[in-house]
């Protein structure tokens, strides 16, 4: 019995083919997710460019006015549903660390923003591929996508993208990015 | 993108997604996994010493989004209704065909229902063929403990063979 269920395994566990669509999403989701270590020459020119928008990024963010205000997970979500069509997986009870502040929608992207400590983030949510996502250069993001739906996860400073985590993540996992 | 990374790409394509989709049973999910999976390698080339093989250190990439993109999108697994009916006796039947495919769905099905650690170990064992020192290097673990895992594994699918046996002939 033992040997014919590692065969049957053996059978049906096989490779298949990747669908021919994965390079295009690689593609398009490469730009904002490359490190610039990967491209030293990068770094100087990105770091210059960081100092000099920071803080016009910071009071941008501040001052991007919300269609909902509120700080209740489950209100947010079911906003951004009614006004979507995007189900967007907010924990009930995010960090202690988390304060949400509410969401707005702009031309089909769902933006939730959220403090963490003195820190603002925005997490940008649209449908399809994570290219569908806006990048703004101006802001430091890092993008996933979930079921379907991009993820850019905004804020100023690339020390606070690690913290912007734990909007999604416990303090343990968020370390982990 | 350079098109060295276009030929790393094609030669490793399949893995990838392969193992992304025995992972999460879902051909949407293993997209994400596969696509962050190549995300990360990209940014991650220059960490690669060359003092391991290629593909085990893609491997660990792998596994490692599998298990970030479980972490991010906690969800039940579907319930499956059926049970393994591996054993049936199908050469006999004209639908052989049919009742092969749905054989290797609810193959698939049972695996994508293991927990995590077996079924990892169970997907670089049965869908890439690796040796047990090869999965543990994979894994970061003992080989003593592969053999655990994959022994677990065969216990839970086999009583879930026994259980369809006995309904069938009761």
């Amino acid at each position: 019995m033992h040997d014919r269920m590692e065969e049957a395994l053996r059978e049906h566990l096989g490779r298949v083919t990747a669908p021919a669509e994965l390079w295009g999403r690689v593609q398009s989701a490469s730009p904002s997710r490359v490190t610039p270590r990967f491209h030293p020459a990068w770094i100087a020119a990105a770091a210059s460019m960081l100092m000099a928008v920071a803080g016009w990024s910071m009071w941008k963010a501040s001052s991007q006015p919300l269609e909902l205000h509120s700080a209740s997970a489950s209100e947010v979500r079911q906003w951004v549903l009614a006004n979507s069509g995007m189900d967007v997986p907010l924990p009930v009870k995010p960090s202690s660390l988390v304060e949400i502040l509410g969401a707005s929608i702009d031309k089909a992207v769902a933006k939730i923003s959220y403090r963490v400590g003195e820190l603002k983030a925005t997490l940008s949510v649209s449908k399809g591929a994570s290219g569908d996502a806006p990048h703004k250069g101006t802001e430091i993001s890092s993008t996933w996508t979930m079921n379907g739906q991009a993820y850019t996860l905004a804020v100023a400073n690339p020390a606070d993208l690690r913290t912007a985590c734990v909007l999604c993540h416990n303090a343990h996992e968020a370390a982990l990015y | 993108m350079s098109e060295d990374f276009r030929a790393l790409f094609e030669k490793h394509k399949d893995r990838v997604y392969s193992i992304a989709l025995r992972y999460s049973g879902d051909p949407a999910a293993a997209m994400d996994i596969a696509q962050d999976t190549f995300l990360k390698l990209m940014s991650r080339m220059d960490q690669y010493r060359g003092e391991a093989s290629f593909e085990a250190w893609l491997y660990r990439i792998v596994v490692n989004a599998c298990l970030d993109h479980r972490r991010s999108n906690r969800r039940l697994q579907p319930l499956v209704d059926g049970f393994l009916d591996l054993f049936r006796a199908s050469n006999e039947s004209a639908l052989d065909d049919m009742l092969k495919d749905e054989r290797r769905q609810q193959v698939q099905e049972v695996v994508a229902r293991l927990p995590p650690d077996q079924r990892m170990v169970v997907i670089l064992r049965y869908t890439e063929g690796l040796q047990y020192e090869e999965i543990a290097d994979v894994l970061g673990c003992s080989k003593g403990t592969v053999a655990s895992r994959l022994n677990r594994a065969h216990k839970i699918l086999e009583r879930r063979l026994q259980g369809v046996r006995g309904k069938m002939y009761a």
